[in-house]
């Protein structure tokens, strides 16, 4: 039963990675201008005079997928990798994890069992997120399994003994930009389907630009000495979501099999 | 699997049962319950407006209500002959309900009898008659708010202009609510926290929730709701430490009339943080419990 349910996960993310890779074909060319200029873009103000960067944002890449060049497959479309330069820096040991995780990923990727799927695989991950800003706070909110992370802005300094799956977030701003470390990580999330993964000394610092509007530029350079020779880094862009009536809706994928056997309590018989 | 849900089920009633506040609860119950008229406290104001409820929030109770939220026993009588867990203390207790009076949920029949069933059945339920919390499931609308307490996982509100969001530690779940009277999704979407629209009335927060789905439910004891019910809840700001919460539960294919719950919710201390709640991923309470488990199943004859 459960091998179906990951099954029916796996092929639901293909379909709508397909569909996010035919959007982001005809968006691109628009957007190239904006995304490839260091544009000098000022962002509207918080009530507190900080870059507002709240909205309903999403990628438009496969990266769920691979964060690597790769080519279309059973995991999902074909497309562009989103790590700088392509190369990942693995140590040796960690390079034969790797591909013991791909031959596995089927069953053994965090992502077909509808676990937190760890940052910065949440933004990439191919559903929307959601930022609200307050000061000291900038909560963001995922659809997909209803992922959330709080990021201080107040100053406060990392939890001291904590090991979680979305790490602990500490943010500041440097001018247009939203930087965020986040450390406290387990080792048990992968950055995709690939089997591409990280110890629990993985460190990320994360950066939030708005270069338009409508854009955002969001950087992730990951530093773990256990897995890799030295720090790395993926950019993508975001995209706000402009329906009129955009909202997160929620994709509790460890319950759809409940659901669609009728098994509530309501129905019970 | 069925072994699992029988564990956490277990451990959500261990956990509430042996919290130190639990001894205080009879006597909070009352107070907390009770009408709650907007006192004379004024809160600050947002710059678009907003009563200033933001911070870190709890239910004072350490989610008692979530195991029972009428009048009755805590644990059914079932667990308590096989003396699996036995609570003589908190056997009965007045519950929280605000309306009807009495106490007592007015349940269709047919609704009753598959509360009845489930309250049984709760130590070794079926798959449908499983209480979601105990697989690390949401929890629901408003059963999230009153699951959270300010020690073992409170809630964070954020008022950035136009909206009340709220982040709970408790499945790690949150709710975006807008303030402009934008209309619900179609009712076609059906959502584990439904979806909720507020709107402030002087000192009291009114959020109206649809698009829940059928699955949760408001104690462990198994009363339900279906997909058609309508919470409308009363955030009211009795000072700047604590708000009078109430829903009121409209679901007519389970009850016979509205019925409205009430809790207090109080501000955590500063410094409040909220931690990572990763419930779907950690079934090693399982392993845990395994000979508590066994014992039950031996004792049942199985």
């Amino acid at each position: 039963m459960e091998s179906v349910v990951r099954l029916m996960t796996i092929k639901r993310a293909a379909s709508a990675g397909v569909m996010a890779a035919a959007v982001a074909a005809v968006v691109f060319s628009a957007v190239g201008r904006e995304a490839s200029g260091q544009s000098a873009y000022r962002a509207p103000r918080t009530t507190d005079g900080k870059p507002d960067l709240q909205g309903i944002w999403r990628t438009m890449n496969s990266a769920n997928v691979n964060i690597q060049d790769h080519s279309a497959g059973s995991m999902g479309p074909a497309g562009h990798g989103v790590v700088v330069g392509n190369e990942l820096p693995y140590l040796p040991a960690a390079l034969a994890k790797k591909k013991q995780n791909a031959a596995k990923w089927r069953t053994e990727d965090p992502y077909a069992k509808c676990f937190l799927p760890g940052v910065p695989r949440a933004t990439y991950i191919g559903l929307p997120l959601q930022i609200v800003q307050t000061p000291g706070y900038v909560g963001i909110a995922y659809e997909y399994v209803h992922a959330s992370r709080m990021v201080y802005t107040n100053g406060t300094k990392h939890q001291p003994d904590v090991e979680w799956w979305m790490g602990d977030s500490r943010g500041k701003w440097e001018g247009e930009t939203l930087v965020v470390d986040v450390t406290n990580f387990n080792d048990q999330t992968w950055f995709d389907m690939a089997g591409n993964h990280h110890s629990s000394e993985l460190h990320v610092v994360e950066r939030y630009t708005r270069i338009g509007p409508d854009h955002m530029q969001y950087e992730a350079t990951i530093e773990d000495p256990k897995t890799f020779s030295k720090p790395w880094k993926m950019s993508m862009l975001l995209y706000r979501q402009k329906e009129a009536n955009a909202q997160l809706f929620d994709y509790s994928c460890f319950a759809f099999d409940h659901h669609e056997k009728g098994l509530s309590i309501s129905l019970a018989r | 699997m069925k072994t699992r849900i029988l564990t956490l089920t277990l451990l959500v009633a261990v956990t509430a049962a042996t919290s130190p506040l639990m001894a205080q609860a009879q006597k909070k119950a009352a107070p907390a319950a009770a009408a709650a008229p907007a006192g004379k406290y004024v809160p600050a104001k947002l710059t678009d407006g907003q009563p200033d409820i933001q911070g870190h929030w709890g239910d004072i109770l350490e989610n008692i209500a979530s195991l029972n939220v009428e009048k009755g026993p805590l644990l059914n009588e079932t667990a308590v002959k096989l003396g699996v867990r036995n609570y003589p203390a908190l056997k009965m207790f007045n519950g929280f309900l605000v309306d009807p009076p009495e106490g007592l949920l007015p349940h269709q029949p047919w609704a009753l009898e598959r509360r009845n069933q489930a309250m049984k059945e709760f130590l070794a339920p079926s798959p449908a008659l499983m209480d979601p919390q105990t697989r690390g499931w949401p929890n629901g609308m408003p059963r999230e708010n009153y699951y959270s307490s300010i020690e073992n996982g409170p809630f964070q509100i954020l008022q950035p202009p136009g909206y009340v969001v709220f982040f709970y530690e408790i499945h790690h779940e949150f709710r975006i609510v807008p303030l402009d009277k934008r209309p619900h999704p179609g009712q076609d979407i059906k959502m584990w926290e439904g979806d909720s629209r507020g709107h402030w009335e002087g000192n009291t927060l009114v959020i109206e929730v649809k698009n829940s789905n059928d699955s949760t439910r408001y104690d462990v004891m198994g009363n339900f709701h279906t997909d058609q019910v309508v919470v409308t809840e009363r955030w009211t700001i009795l000072d700047k430490n604590s708000i009078d919460y109430k829903a009121t539960i409209d679901d007519p294919k389970v009850y016979t009339k509205p019925w409205t719950l009430g809790v207090k919710m109080v501000r955590a201390k500063p410094g409040t943080e909220i931690f990572e709640y990763a419930g779907v991923e950690g079934d090693t309470a399982a392993t845990e419990l395994a000979p508590a488990i066994r014992e039950f199943n031996e004792k049942k004859g199985k």
